[in-house]
């Protein structure tokens, strides 16, 4: 729409004004084109212009078609017009890639946004055997477009929002309207809009800014790069906030068991995934006691086993100069520098850091009598089992309950384990996710507890 | 913001000392190398009257490399006028923690079992470090002996008396296992008598034999069981399953191998009647060794001259219990539970016990002749 009810000397003034705000970047383009008595003013910043598309939809009609007035219809029936506002809104628009067009007394926007990062990444963080190999982008038009190429369904929703006070970053809002949570999404919206911060960048940050505590520690939104997942969430009544720039996306709400969850268990057999499945929560169980059950059966209560393992453990044990849980920690600390450098190190170097690691977990601390033979296996199971678990906030969570459950096994042995772990239990069952109970155990059918009835 | 900070602070502060106290030495954080673990308890009677009780310990050794040297035994020995006195001096003779969690098989000398067993039961059951599960058995010649024996066939890191009880190792229809929480419903019980093992050490403390066993009854008198009584008692008690019995007959002399055994009894008193105790004893198996050619056609004979020698066996056994006032199947705990309470049952079966006829009902069922033929 263009700028109606002004005079052409405010469309001038607001393009001087423009300019004016503009007149520091280098990369501003304010070209007139003129033929014969047809004449039109474009204005925009080369560097988020696509170039090609600017010549084939604005250039190259202006000197084609015969008159102004067919040039004003023509650019007035363009798909990608943009609403015109006021002198903040065409600034803000500017700066994310539209061009500015004067026409006689009119001023038109168009979107004709240049976006390098298009390109759709391959699984990383959550690869599968089988399911789909590609995950997102980070331009949000690509993420969007790859969603609805796998939810096609009229009923899906995408609401637009801005976040980052400063960045303007966009945020879509993706859900099945038809099968949508009311309260969730009504809790969604309203902690988008009391969202207060200067720079959004990541999907993952909104799952810190939108919990409404300083502290948390257990993810109650699941951050995920699979298309498959993300629409396996969508039929199940889910919400999806997605923001520009980022390749991930977070789903609200999630409760513990969907952390629990790896898309495989879809697609392999019954037992199979069964099977997986079963490995997996006993993966947890192991990463989370394991600790904690060493020191309490060596310190507190080694009756509890049987009576070669006692001995072997004792064995061991001999030479070993600090107590058992100063051994524990002491090997859990290397081995989570470990998995930290090896994150976090260019590809290039991790291959030496694990290795050298390795050593030093391995053999090394034994033979120095520094930990025992039987604490060198527990790191090591604790280190696999902890990667067992599919998404990754959960893992990093997890790993900081271990120490919690190590502390309490350590003031008061398989008790205090067994009541930390308790503690953990009505932690997590007093929590919710945007209203949904987090621990909340599913004895009803999927169809029952999605709401999602067939119509 | 202040506030916070100074939360955040406080927290701290209270973490770094919670986490200096777990670091101190002195917060009797006693790590299992600071233990040294008691296996096995014996407790032998002295002549001595001022201290009559010898209270052997022995306790396991822990090595670095328990596959190359084995596990090292060391045994602590002291008389004493009560265990807990002796466990105190001796708890001074070893620089370790002695832990009790592990001690699992409890010895008397034969000679407690004539003296006042039930306080040093008392001990074992009170300490809540000794686990009820524990085995108790009898030594001969004295408990020290069967307990410092070290039998050949013991392997490194594996105690043998455990294995002897624990059915994970041997099982036989010789070995009566009692544990510590039965032996003390068994000693406080009427109408049931304790039964223990009676482990032998033989050839220079090299062997541990168990194949027979000891009754007590409520007088403190006891009654040695040999092998073939050890064995029906098992039987009877169905404890085991498996068992081998030797047939004598007239013409033919076999050894049977039960596999599956199952026996059921029935107290039957009637007013002006002899009490009668109805036995039945269902059995399967197969011939295991003859002395003539066997023919599977006679199955049935020789089922029925199997049935007649359990039959005879259980008898004399059951007669022989009867005879010496014992009880250790616990015909007069059945009798009480299967009777409305009169507040006299016990002297009831008291009396009534030593006019038990008893009538035994033995099937034995041979499947097959042991060889294809």
């Amino acid at each position: 729409m263009p700028l109606k009810g002004k005079k052409q000397v405010n469309v001038d003034e607001a393009i001087v004004g423009i300019l004016e705000e503009l007149k520091l970047t280098g990369d501003v383009v304010h070209k007139p084109l003129r033929m014969d008595d047809k004449e039109i003013e474009l204005l925009y910043i080369k560097t988020v212009v696509d170039g090609d598309q600017l010549h084939q939809l604005i250039i190259k009609p202006f000197f084609e078609l015969g008159h102004l007035h067919h040039v004003a219809s023509y650019l007035n029936s363009l798909p990608n017009q943009q609403e015109v506002q006021s002198q903040e809104q065409i600034l803000l628009d500017l700066t994310k890639g539209s061009v500015l067009v004067k026409l006689n007394k009119d001023l038109l926007l168009f979107d004709v946004k240049k976006v390098n990062t298009n390109t759709v990444r391959e699984t990383s963080v959550e690869p599968t055997i089988l399911g789909p190999q590609y995950a997102l982008s980070e331009d949000l038009a690509t993420n969007i477009n790859l969603i609805r190429q796998r939810y096609h369904k009229p009923s899906l929703t995408v609401e637009m929002h801005e976040v980052g006070s400063k960045t303007n970053q966009s945020l879509a809002v993706i859900y099945d309207q038809n099968v949508v949570k009311e309260g969730v999404l009504k809790e969604v919206n309203s902690r988008i809009s009391e969202l207060d911060q200067d720079i959004v960048q990541s999907t993952t940050q909104l799952q810190r800014f939108m919990n409404n505590r300083t502290r948390s520690l257990l993810p109650t939104m699941m951050a995920t790069e699979r298309t498959d997942r993300i629409v396996y969430n969508l039929a199940g009544g889910k919400v999806i906030l997605l923001v520009d720039g980022s390749p991930s996306t977070v789903i609200a709400p999630a409760v513990f068991f969907d952390f629990m969850t790896s898309m495989e268990d879809n697609y392999g057999l019954y037992w199979v995934t069964k099977f997986s499945k079963f490995l997996r929560y006993l993966g947890l169980f192991a990463c989370l006691i394991l600790p904690g059950l060493y020191v309490a059966a060596t310190s507190f209560n080694p009756e509890v086993f049987r009576v070669e393992l006692a001995l072997s453990i004792a064995g061991s044990r001999i030479g070993v100069p600090y107590p058992s849980f100063v051994e524990v920690l002491f090997m859990l600390i290397i081995m989570e520098l470990l998995t930290e450098a090896s994150i976090r190190l260019p590809k290039a170097v991790t291959g030496t850091a694990t290795t050298v690691g390795g050593l030093i977990l391995g053999t090394a601390a034994t033979e120095a009598a520094l930990a025992s033979n039987i604490m060198i296996i527990i790191v090591a199971a604790v280190a696999i089992s902890t990667f067992v678990i599919p998404i990754n906030e959960m893992s990093y969570a997890i790993r900081v309950i271990r120490y919690i459950l190590l502390l309490f096994a350590s003031i008061a042995g398989l008790a205090g384990l067994a009541l930390a772990l308790i503690g953990i239990l009505m932690y997590m069952t007093n929590k919710d996710s945007f209203g949904e109970p987090y621990f909340k155990i599913y004895f009803n059918q999927k169809r029952a507890e999605t709401g999602d009835n067939p119509s | 913001m202040k506030k916070r900070l100074k939360g955040t602070w406080r927290a701290f502060v209270i973490l770094f000392i919670v986490g200096t106290l777990l670091i101190q030495s002195g917060c009797g954080f006693k790590d299992i190398d600071k233990r040294i673990f008691v296996l096995s308890i014996g407790v032998d009677h002295t002549d001595n009257e001022e201290k009559p009780y010898r209270v052997i310990l022995k306790l396991s050794v822990p090595s670095g490399s328990l596959k190359e040297s084995g596990a090292e035994y060391t045994y602590l020995i002291k008389e004493s006028e009560s265990i807990s006195t002796a466990i105190r001096l001796l708890k001074t003779e070893t620089d370790k923690e002695l832990d009790f969690g592990h001690a699992k098989v409890i010895l008397f000398g034969e000679e407690i079992l004539h003296h006042d067993y039930r306080e040093i039961m008392d001990f074992f059951l009170r300490r809540r470090d000794i686990q009820t599960v524990s085995w108790v058995g009898v030594g001969k010649p004295s408990a020290e002996d069967v307990l410092t024996a070290e039998p050949n066939s013991e392997m490194a890191g594996s105690h043998a008396l455990f294995n002897y009880f624990d059915q994970n190792g041997v099982e036989s229809q010789l070995i009566v296992t009692t544990y510590l929480f039965d032996f003390r419903r068994r000693v406080l019980e009427k109408g049931i008598d304790p039964i223990l093992p009676i482990l032998i050490a033989k050839e220079n403390n090299k062997r541990i034999d168990l194949n027979k066993s000891i009754v007590v009854n409520d007088k403190n008198e006891v009654l040695t069981l040999n092998e073939k009584q050890t064995a029906i008692y098992n039987l009877l008690t169905n404890n085991i399953e498996r068992l081998d019995i030797r047939v004598h007959n007239e013409d033919v002399n076999f050894t049977v191998a039960i596999d599956t055994a199952n026996v059921g009894y029935q107290l039957i008193t009637e007013q002006k009647k002899k009490p009668i105790i109805e036995m039945d004893v269902e059995m399967i198996g197969i011939i295991q060794e003859a002395d003539m050619i066997t023919n599977p056609e006679k199955l049935r004979a020789y089922s029925n001259a199997t049935s007649k020698t359990v039959k005879k066996d259980v008898l004399e056994t059951l007669t022989q219990f009867q005879k010496n006032e014992m009880d250790p199947i616990g015909f007069g705990v059945r009798y009480k539970a299967t009777r409305l309470p009169n507040n006299k049952r016990n002297q009831e079966w008291q009396s009534l016990y030593p006019e038990v006829e008893f009538k035994i009902n033995v099937n034995a069922t041979l499947k097959s002749t042991g060889v294809i033929e």
